[in-house]
């Protein structure tokens, strides 16, 4: 049975705006966890080191630049997009929950969930991103407890 | 349903301190001590007797029976309501289609004053339909609207309670992790540990369910 193909399909804005809803409360989740903890103290997968790795390995001199985000040059060029897809595509299968769910992620590590500050990835890529922001303690000025 | 042990375990041991416990007694909601209660009051005539005397102070008396957490909370609770106690009623039945006919005999049975809304505090029983018509019929009145079995809130207190004070197997959760779970989205452990084990130990994900 042939599925249709991706053109024939409309959007659904049910379902866009569910997305919505529960992409905005992911992000909002996951700052508010941000300014209550040290985010280099923060584990997002059972797997973080191991992710962490991969990505080091993975994009080795390509590495993208992780404070703050160069979405065209890092996500959306034909030859970043490639190494994107097998690396997600890694961890399929239950490995990472929800791997290829739609999420957003701040461009700039230091500054929060604002509109220009937004890019859609997939949730792989949020964890990756933020995992290795995480490992080199760029999200660690969000916490409010750490008074400065 | 609540289980039988209820029952014997009421009667028996409630059964020595019937010389000053009978009023209350008689208020029992206790299906199966309140059977008992029945064929034992049918043979004592100064049981009835001391009944009427103190009717009046019945509306203070809470039922002698010994009432789990859930239901005194669910009491108390009920009691800021406004709600009046309906005195006399001997027997609340609850019919469902298709199923057995739910009875609560001697139950506590509370009215709003505002609203045709019942309260009824009891033990129910399910009983056969069809040897029982009659009496079904009779008690169809006082059932024209809703009432509440004990048993049903009961039983969802009983729900609630487990979720808040049961112990809960922590193994294979961070113990960190449910901490910050707690805090962040503002649930007790038991529900924290859950989301976790739910959401595969991943924080941003239970957090998320419990917020949600």
């Amino acid at each position: 049975m042939s599925l249709p193909s991706a053109d024939e399909l409309e959007q659904l804005q049910e379902i866009e705006k569910q997305w919505a809803v529960k992409a905005m409360h992911h992000a909002e989740t996951y700052f508010s966890l941000l300014e209550a903890m040290d985010g280099s103290k923060l584990k997002l997968t059972k797997i973080d080191d191991e992710i962490y790795v991969d990505f080091m390995s993975t994009f080795g001199p390509d590495l993208p630049r992780i404070d703050i985000l160069d979405e065209d040059k890092d996500f959306k060029s034909p030859e970043m997009k490639e190494k994107w897809r097998t690396f997600i595509n890694r961890y399929e299968g239950g490995k990472v929950a929800d791997y290829n769910f739609g999420s957003l992620l701040r461009i700039d590590a230091s500054k929060g969930y604002t509109e220009t500050n937004t890019m859609f990835v997939t949730r792989m890529q949020f964890l990756t991103i933020e995992i290795a922001r995480n490992k080199a303690g760029l999200n660690s000025v969000h916490c409010k407890r750490q008074a400065k | 349903m609540r289980p039988i042990h209820n029952g014997p375990a009421t009667a028996s041991s409630t059964a020595g301190r019937l010389a000053s416990d009978r009023l209350r007694n008689r208020h029992s909601p206790s299906l199966f001590s309140s059977l008992r209660w029945a064929d034992i009051e049918n043979k004592t005539a100064s049981i009835e007797e001391i009944h009427s005397d103190v009717e009046s102070d019945v509306e203070a008396q809470t039922s002698s029976r010994v009432q789990s957490r859930g239901e005194i909370k669910a009491r108390k609770a009920l009691s800021k309501l406004g709600l009046e106690k309906v005195k006399d009623i001997t027997r609340v039945t609850i019919r469902r289609s298709g199923q057995p006919i739910l009875a609560i005999s001697q139950p506590d049975v509370f009215k709003s004053k505002i609203s045709d809304t019942y309260i009824v505090f009891g033990e129910g029983q399910a009983e056969d339909a069809n040897s029982l018509q009659s009496q079904l019929q009779a008690a169809q009145d006082v059932l024209k609207d809703a009432g509440e079995p004990s048993a049903a809130v009961d039983a969802a207190e009983a729900a609630a309670d487990e979720e808040d004070g049961e112990e809960v197997d922590e193994t294979g959760v961070d113990a960190n992790d449910i901490e910050l779970v707690i805090a962040q989205a503002n649930v007790s452990r038991a529900k924290a540990v859950k989301a976790l084990k739910n959401n595969d130990n991943d924080i941003v994900n239970a957090i998320m369910e419990l917020t949600m």
